[in-house]
């Protein structure tokens, strides 16, 4: 890519409205240049924006966009997805995407900035390098019930508490995880019994997340990291939402960087919670999950009808085991 | 998309909020979707079709007929698809005419340097074929985003449980007393968002979709807080660190359904769940 075309372009107000003007730009209703359309106002010195404009090398002679200009705008508003990276803190990028590619767009007060076109598979690498991921994970991935996690955050807990004396270690006895759950809960809701939450404990450890001791239970050394340095505050989402008229499709990835590691968090179809630590390598892969634009699966699905009945027969079996 | 890690514990305690039963699940698709361009007529003539036969009058049939047809009947649905391709081909072809088109005023105001009495004289010829090309693209982005649609889902996604059962869960939400009932409960409905079905492919198992009213720019900040799983993350994230903090932004238009019954759904989900990161169920945290 030349310096010029991997620039950010930065455009008035103004500017924008001469290449509306001028059929350069045609909104969607979920583009943020959409306010051209419904203010519909020429510019007030067209003329000035014009050669301003072509003093820029952004409009030709003949009034089009120029080729390093007219790609970014047509990506913009005729997007058909956004994709954004946002912190707990509220800071955001928003990319939005047309036909495989998208643009980096900002907004800020009477100026519009786009970045390059990029390929989706650039997209992913800028959102990768923006994050820091160990080169291998220190702790295998976890899928837990609601009521192991709500376990699995005690224990977590506990290791963050400053150590109290006298104390072996972290661990934590069966009564002192139960007395967090003593208090009855109503009969209209079904929740966990002192049993079930036993259960979660025997569980967890004999998956090694925990380690049993005669005075209790404490987590496993390989989740320490993530125990002491989950902070809500630090949480990274990355979302793609696909505009198809009255239908939306939304996808999202929601990051919890840790010193030196990076988990992700979320809730599965099943209603399971996971705990993943992201490394390095499986980044890239995770993000493009996120943020690609979904395949044809249709095409898949006509090409294919033999082995769709192998995987449907695959899914029944599991869901009977 | 995640690797490793066994299953353990119990399942998710299944009636948390009473799942639909096994083929009385509600279809994916919602009421038909209001379109311009002759999507208007039932299922009928798409049911009849035989495998791999284009169905009769498809070009009547609605987005949730072809959906459901691109799920029984992929090869039949295929051929809906070229249809639909071969629309956007020629509405294409007609935006491009009518570009270079309008291009030729834009170059005639471009000789003048857009001066002021070049844009009185062309204004009004400018502005009707710029209206022109702005209703061929709305035309050519609906019937491309209807194709592209079918593709990508083909019939494989429902819409979330939770549309169906929020009233519910908000009720048994308030009867429950305790800190760590209301946290539990919260944590369990994560299969609730999704629509996934037993044949979903994996890729598409947490794509959430959800019916907007018309698209706003104040639906689409609220589609970015509400439709993900940001909050319930960010549930579980506060329950280790033990943070609390107070709700957010009122989301009145949201709750009184002015943005369509999904926004409202995951505006009352919201609600729960802000409410809940009020309080630390595990006692003594920080906030």
């Amino acid at each position: 890519m030349s310096g010029a075309e991997g620039a950010a372009l930065e455009l008035s107000d103004e500017e924008l409205r001469l290449l509306w003007l001028a059929c350069e730009v045609f909104p969607n209703p979920e583009s943020p240049l959409h306010f051209l359309d419904v203010e519909g106002k020429e510019p007030n010195d067209a003329e000035a924006s014009f050669a301003h404009l072509t003093k820029r090398g952004l409009l030709n002679a003949t009034g089009a966009a120029a080729p390093v200009l007219a790609p970014r705008l047509q990506a913009v508003a005729e997007c058909g997805a956004r994709i954004a990276v946002a912190d707990a803190a509220g800071h955001r990028r928003e990319y939005f995407v047309a036909d495989g590619s998208a643009v980096e767009y900002a907004r800020f007060a009477g100026s519009h900035r786009f970045g390059p076109l990029l390929a989706e598979a650039e997209v992913v690498r800028a959102l990768a390098a923006s994050l820091t991921a160990a080169d291998s994970p220190a702790s295998q991935p976890l899928t837990l019930t609601a009521g192991d996690y709500l376990v699995f955050a005690l224990l977590a807990r506990d290791l963050r508490a400053p150590e109290q004396e006298p104390k072996d270690g972290n661990s934590m006895s069966v009564e002192e995880v139960l007395s967090y759950f003593d208090e009855p809960e109503t009969k209209y809701v079904r929740t966990p019994s002192d049993e079930s939450w036993q259960a979660s404990l025997h569980a967890l450890s004999n998956a090694g997340v925990l380690t049993a001791s005669r005075s209790g239970y404490e987590l496993h050394p390989s989740y320490h990291g993530l125990a002491r340095g989950l902070a809500a505050e630090q949480q990274v989402t990355v979302s793609r939402l696909d505009f198809f008229s009255d239908e939306w499709l939304v996808r999202e990835l929601n990051l919890y960087p840790t010193g030196s590691a990076l988990y992700r968090l979320g809730t599965q179809v099943d209603g399971s919670v996971v705990i993943q630590e992201v490394s390095a390598a499986q980044l890239a892969t995770t993000l493009a999950a996120a943020v690609g634009t979904l395949p044809n699966l249709l095409s898949e699905r006509v090409h294919e009808p033999k082995k769709r009945g192998a995987v449907d027969a695959r899914v029944t079996a599991g869901k009977k085991r | 998309m995640i690797g490793g890690g066994g299953r353990i514990g119990k399942p998710p305690v299944a009636d948390v909020a009473k799942p639909v039963a096994e083929g009385k699940r509600p279809e994916g698709e919602a009421k038909p979707s209001a379109v311009g361009d002759g999507f208007e007529k039932g299922a009928k003539s798409l049911a009849g079709a035989k495998k791999g036969e284009a169905p009769a009058g498809s070009s009547g049939a609605t987005l949730a007929d072809v959906l459901r047809l691109a799920r029984e009947n992929p090869q039949a649905a295929a051929k809906v698809v070229d249809g639909l391709r071969a629309q956007v081909k020629a509405t294409l072809s007609e935006v491009e005419r009518e570009l270079a088109a309008a291009r030729q005023v834009v170059e005639a105001l471009a000789k003048e340097r857009f001066a002021k009495a070049a844009r009185d004289k062309q204004g009004r010829e400018l502005k009707k074929r710029r209206e022109g090309l702005g209703q061929l693209k709305q035309r050519y982005h609906a019937t491309l985003r209807r194709t592209q649609l079918i593709e990508q889902l083909a019939g494989c996604l429902q819409n979330p449980r939770v549309s169906g059962e929020i009233d519910k869960l908000v009720q048994q939400h308030h009867r429950l007393k305790t800190g760590w009932g209301r946290r539990y409960h919260l944590l369990s409905l994560g299969e609730l968002l999704f629509g996934a079905a037993v044949d979903t492919p994996q890729h598409l198992r947490e794509v959430v979709r959800a019916q907007v009213a018309p698209y706003s720019a104040p639906a689409g900040e609220l589609a970015d807080e509400l439709l993900g799983q940001r909050l319930i993350t960010e549930l579980l994230a506060r329950t280790v660190d033990g943070t609390t903090r107070k709700a957010g932004a009122a989301r009145a238009p949201a709750l009184e359904g002015g943005h369509g019954p999904a926004a409202r759904t995951y505006a009352m989900l919201a609600e729960l769940i802000e409410a809940a990161m009020a309080e630390d169920p595990l006692g003594g945290g920080e906030t």
